[in-house]
């Protein structure tokens, strides 16, 4: 009963070491530091996005406007970065919190499906992005990117810095705080949670800000790496974020799940991208992997689950 | 006790969504009329007839998918995937295997998309996006040649009766066809009824599981039909990938259709003729933006806030 | 003492039914209310008000003299109001203690964070207070439905309020629990609260309860000292007629020939139901009694094949067979109307849509459905069952509860049904709207179906079936033969008895 319960938490971490150590078998590449660094490095977009989207869909809703708001924000960072380094990363960053209290408004008080509302919002963002910037390009100071990426010793210091503070601060707030505690409740049940006096439109709104903002620090940070903006460089986030999220643990009808599980899948799903290009399978393979993956965690998560329900479909 | 209130609210609803909807469409075309005169040729419309019924096709499956409360991402990516197969296996011949093959592969892709939803109880958003992750993979790892489309396969897709492309009459005979598959079946009613409520369904004897299959049978062998035509239109298939996941930006037009055109995601509400009414808002706004000369960036734009509007404005009736 | 709480013409609509029409009463402190009424009457609906859960649509509220406007759980709890919900009111997937800190877990630090050990020893705390022992830490969705209430109770209770309203509590609760429950009832009265109990148990209402408040169809009907007053009166003000004219007659025993038609053996699911064995003779009606919760649910269920069982076996006419599904229940002829209209119905579709959805198979041809029959079969089966509306085509969500009820009912009779599992048939009806529904029960049977219910109203399990088995935690502990049985209060104080395990 126990090891069902420690696996049933940690399976995440569990799969994530397995991949390692069958990696680093089968290729001697995969045991250099650097490698390491690549996935630290790449994992930090999506663990970014990865936050605000389990929030969201810790609440019950979905969030596909992350990649729209992430690209606009590599935009405007290519921009103003030019001329000003600290308006052009807050500017962005009030701009992601911004739209997501738009997000959060249209879908907590006029009650537009969270689907359409953020599919719309990411079409839109993406516009915005493509007006400002048709192409790639824009220029993003080599200080900033040098903070960002350096590497000292090889070790990327910065980026690993920033993946520990996020699932600290990410699990923190959730299990630790009462914000936490009222979203998980929502998730559940928000009638209860109305009921028990808690302000279901005020959180509602607040986890689509909190998914605004942390799109934009991925934002910030991809616009580094990347050492341009690009609008279009976000399409893939939003699908690839709740992916991540669901194949971390948590429950796409909200309610159940943390952020630790999340934090393995993005490292799971970058290291598979990582490991297959250094083994020479090709890229697309990725695709199919993480498909697979994502379905085969769903399904044994299914059977797992004692159905207390009754029989329903 | 008698009801208070308006007496069918439900069905009075209904009626105002479409008669917004189609006075939406007269404004868009008048107004596209006055501004570019050119708009309402024969030529002109004609320009976007195929890529409206293509869509439009891709949508009916997708209508049906989120009827009975589910959602359908592979839609795009099964497309491109009878596209890039059918032109491989074709290779410009007039044969009809291939093209058997193709809808074969869109039945399949339903069925494994209906069994993960039905049986395994896969939440239908995370089933659909994993095979689309999946097709995505596969279609760049195996559709290596090239290939192009037969020339029967061209004819239908590009060819007219008069001055009517033959598609839009296809799009509008399987338009009719699962119309009356919906409103006057049995499967119909089971869909509508499993999409109001499921559990009042299965209680009431309703073999959910086995219709709720079905559904995304249907929806892959449309999306397969979507993808022959494609390819018959273009005459090459796409294989270009733009990011976002296998061709996604059909996926999520075919999603945006259906619910301009009126169906709600809960699945109670809604039917198929509905959606022609989305796909053509749709496309019929994108093409006035490309004629007023509106870049790319302006119509990701325009899309988005239209969506948001239409949408807002049937929230807002949902209240009354 | 003073008056603390004054419901001035308060009314509140819903699509298809005033729930609450202009009520005038007022509550004074240091007393227990009772508020009574049948389901449908308006009480939860007065209890939302109340708690600022939902927004009236004329009428004032005030608070020790002054206007109070309550928008809003919080400002329900500021004003002194607490209440334990008719509904359950936990989130599963939390903690007991969390859920009795639910929204405020942050209380708790131990060095700025939350210190989830301080928060376990505060519920802890509360819980003993209270001499309730469960476990804070288990998972609010594995109690039991007596647990949970006790949890909702001491969530609501903490706060302290000067206003504590109890909607159904004691429906699910055990006798020592009761008794404890209205011993803290007692003592908080004495301190000069005021308590608002409600109750169907009209037994629990004279005995806890100095006044009470009388509902009817949303109107208020008479406000009443206990003491001036008899069960049997208090019945007429709630229904409005005498309870003969509310219940068909039942056929007397003598002479007729029970054929026992259905035959439940050995049915046994793990942690609700354990070795039942049951027979139904053609033309019963058998009502499954006891506190709620106790398996009697998962009987109906089980017999209708919605949830898989440990053991057991089934026999129709001593041929056993096999339901592990709805779609072979209904082959079978069996029936099964759950006690949630919103899990029976369709509410976005047709009265036609609805009625039609269990027999679809018998009006087809090819798949295609053939309408002139099912508007007939429609139209003939909503006029039997007097199903009022402007048309077939009306939406069901327009109705009311007691026409709803009536389409479900239209629905399965249309599969011809033999056995027919109602789980609390009339609940949240208007009289006239119950006593359509016994009678359709009744005439039902004297077509010779077989009828198996599930009642918690103490007035129903006495004046509608012929035969009512007590569950208790999964056993049946006794059987009472109705018909021809002594006089209806010491039958009633026999099934109570068997109902919490006193012997």
């Amino acid at each position: 009963m126990k090891i069902r319960k420690i696996v049933g938490e940690w399976y995440i971490y569990i799969l994530m070491i397995m991949i390692w150590v069958i990696a680093s078998l089968i290729t001697p590449y995969f045991r250099q530091m650097s490698v390491f660094m690549t996935i630290i490095v790449f994992s930090v977009p999506l663990a970014l996005i990865a936050l605000g989207q389990n929030f969201v869909i810790l609440s019950g809703r979905l969030d596909l406007s992350v990649g729209g708001i992430l690209g606009l924000s590599t935009v405007i960072a290519s921009v103003i970065m030019k001329n000003n380094l600290f308006i052009g990363i807050l500017f962005p960053l009030l701009l992601g919190a911004v739209l997501g209290l738009i997000n959060g408004i249209a879908i907590s008080k006029f009650r537009i499906d969270s689907f359409i509302m953020t599919f719309g919002m990411m079409s839109v963002c993406q516009g915005i992005g493509l007006l400002i910037r048709d192409y790639p390009g824009g220029y993003i100071p080599s200080e900033y990117i040098n903070f960002l990426l350096k590497e000292t010793r090889h070790i990327a210091l910065t980026p690993l810095f920033i993946l520990i503070i996020v699932l600290v601060v990410g699990e923190f707030v959730l299990k630790r705080t009462n914000f936490g505690r009222a979203v998980y409740a929502i998730g559940n049940d928000d009638v209860i949670a109305h009921r028990s006096g808690i302000n279901v439109s005020l959180i509602r709104t607040a986890v689509f800000i909190i998914s605004g903002f942390t799109a934009a620090m991925a934002g910030l940070f991809l616009s580094a790496v990347m050492a341009s903006g690009d609008a279009t460089v976000g399409s893939l986030y939003p699908l690839d974020s709740i992916t991540a999220v669901v194949m971390g643990g948590t429950i796409l009808a909200g309610g159940r799940g943390d952020y630790k599980g999340t934090i393995g899948a993005v490292l799971i799903l970058t290291s598979l991208a990582r490991i297959f290009n250094l083994i020479g399978i090709n890229i697309w393979y990725t695709y199919i992997a993480k498909g697979l993956l994502l379905l085969i965690i769903v399904a044994i998560r299914m059977f797992g689950v004692k159905q207390e329900r009754e029989e329903v479909l | 006790m008698t009801g208070i209130g308006l007496k069918n609210r439900n069905i009075n609803k209904d009626i105002l969504q479409v008669i917004i909807l189609s006075s939406l469409l007269v404004v868009i075309i008048l107004v596209a009329g006055i501004l570019k005169p050119d708009f309402l040729t024969a030529k002109h419309l004609i320009t976007i007839a195929h890529d409206t019924s293509i869509l439009g096709i891709a949508a009916i499956g997708q209508t049906i998918v989120i009827l009975i409360g589910g959602i359908d991402l592979s839609v795009g990516a099964t497309m491109l995937m009878a596209d890039a197969v059918g032109a491989m296996l074709l290779g410009g011949q007039n044969r009809i295997i291939p093209i058997l093959i193709c809808l074969g592969l869109g039945l399949l892709i339903g069925a494994i998309n209906g069994a993960g939803v039905a049986f395994l109880r896969i939440p239908p958003f995370i089933m659909t996006l994993g095979m689309m992750a999946i097709l995505t993979g596969s279609i760049f790892i195996f559709a290596k040649t090239r290939g192009f489309a037969s020339p029967i396969l061209r004819y239908l897709s590009v060819g007219k009766v008069g001055n009517i492309p033959i598609l839009i009459i296809i799009w509008i005979f399987l338009t009719i066809m699962m119309v009356v598959i919906m409103r006057l079946t049995v499967f119909g009613r089971a869909v509508y009824a499993i999409g109001s409520n499921p559990i009042a369904s299965y209680h009431s004897g309703i073999k959910n599981k086995i219709v709720i299959f079905f559904v995304y049978v249907i929806s892959g062998i449309f999306s397969a039909i979507a993808g022959l035509f494609l390819l018959g239109y273009t005459g090459v298939p796409e294989l270009t990938y733009r990011g976002g996941g296998l061709g996604s930006d059909y996926t999520l037009s075919a999603i945006a259709a259906v619910i301009i055109g009126g169906t709600i995601f809960t699945g109670a509400r809604g039917g198929v003729e509905r959606t022609i009414f989305g796909v053509l808002v749709l496309k019929i706004l994108f093409s006035i933006l490309t004629m007023m000369g509106i870049s790319g960036s302006g119509k990701l734009i325009a899309q988005g806030l239209i969506v948001i509007v239409i949408v807002g404005t049937y929230m807002k009736l949902e209240d009354l | 003492m003073g008056e603390i709480l004054k419901i001035d013409g308060i009314s509140k609509s819903f699509p298809g039914v005033h729930a609450l029409n202009k009520v005038n009463t007022s509550f004074s402190k240091g007393e227990i209310n009772a508020l009574v009424g049948e389901n449908g009457a308006g009480k939860s609906t007065l209890v939302f008000i109340l708690m600022g859960a939902m927004k009236p649509d004329e009428g004032k509220l005030f608070i020790e003299g002054n206007e109070a406007n309550i928008i809003g759980v919080h400002k329900a709890k500021e004003y002194g109001i607490g209440a334990v919900f008719q509904e359950p009111s936990l989130i599963k997937n939390m903690s007991v203690a969390e859920n009795i800190f639910l929204g405020e877990q942050g209380r708790f630090k131990h060095r700025g964070i939350l210190s989830y050990s301080k928060l376990f020893k505060a519920a802890e705390e509360i819980l003993n207070d209270l001499k309730v022992e469960i476990d804070v830490r288990q998972l609010a969705g594995l109690l039991s439905p007596a647990q949970r209430k006790l949890i909702e109770f001491a969530k609501m209770i903490r706060y302290d309020p000067k206003v504590i309203i109890l909607d159904e509590i004691t429906a699910a609760l055990d006798y020592e629990s009761v008794a404890k429950l209205f011993e803290i009832i007692r003592n908080k009265r004495d301190e000069g609260k005021t308590v608002i109990f409600i109750s169907h148990r009209l037994k629990e209402v004279f005995d806890i309860a100095d006044t009470a408040v009388v509902l009817k169809e949303g109107k208020m009907v008479q406000k009443l000292e206990l003491k001036d007053t008899t069960e049997e009166g208090l019945i007429n003000l709630m229904m409005g007629r005498k309870l003969s004219e509310v219940f068909p007659k039942r056929i007397s025993v003598g002479g007729k020939e029970k054929k026992v038609i259905y035959s439940i053996r050995n049915l046994t699911i793990k942690g609700k139901l354990e070795n039942i064995n049951l027979d139904i003779a053609k033309g019963e009606i058998v009502a499954l009694a006891g506190l709620r919760g106790h398996g009697q649910s998962e009987l109906l269920k089980a017999v209708f094949g919605l949830v898989p069982k440990n053991s057991g076996k089934i026999f129709i006419n001593n041929k056993e067979v096999i339901v592990n599904n709805p779609v072979k229940a209904k082959m079978e002829k069996i029936a099964f109307i759950s006690n949630r209209r919103e899990d029976e119905l369709c509410f976005t579709h047709s009265i036609r849509r609805n009625i039609a959805l269990s027999s679809l198979g018998k009006r087809q041809r090819a798949g295609f459905i053939i309408q002139s029959k099912e508007k007939k079969e429609v139209s003939d089966i909503s006029l039997k069952m007097n199903v009022i509306a402007p048309s077939i085509a009306t939406e069901v969500s327009n109705l009311s509860g007691g026409n709803k009820q009536k389409v479900i009912f239209s629905k399965w009779l249309l599969t011809l049904p033999d056995l027919l599992l109602c789980d609390e048939p009339a609940e949240g009806l208007d009289v006239g709207a119950k006593s359509e529904v016994y009678h359709i029960l009744r005439r039902l049977a004297n077509e010779g179906k077989s009828i198996l219910l599930v009642l918690s109203d103490m007035i129903e399990i006495l004046n509608l079936p012929d035969r009512v088995v007590v569950l208790r935690e999964g056993k049946i502990v006794k059987e009472f033969s109705i018909i021809g049985s002594e006089d209806s209060e010491m039958l009633e104080k026999k099934i109570l008895k068997a109902s919490v395990g006193v012997t």
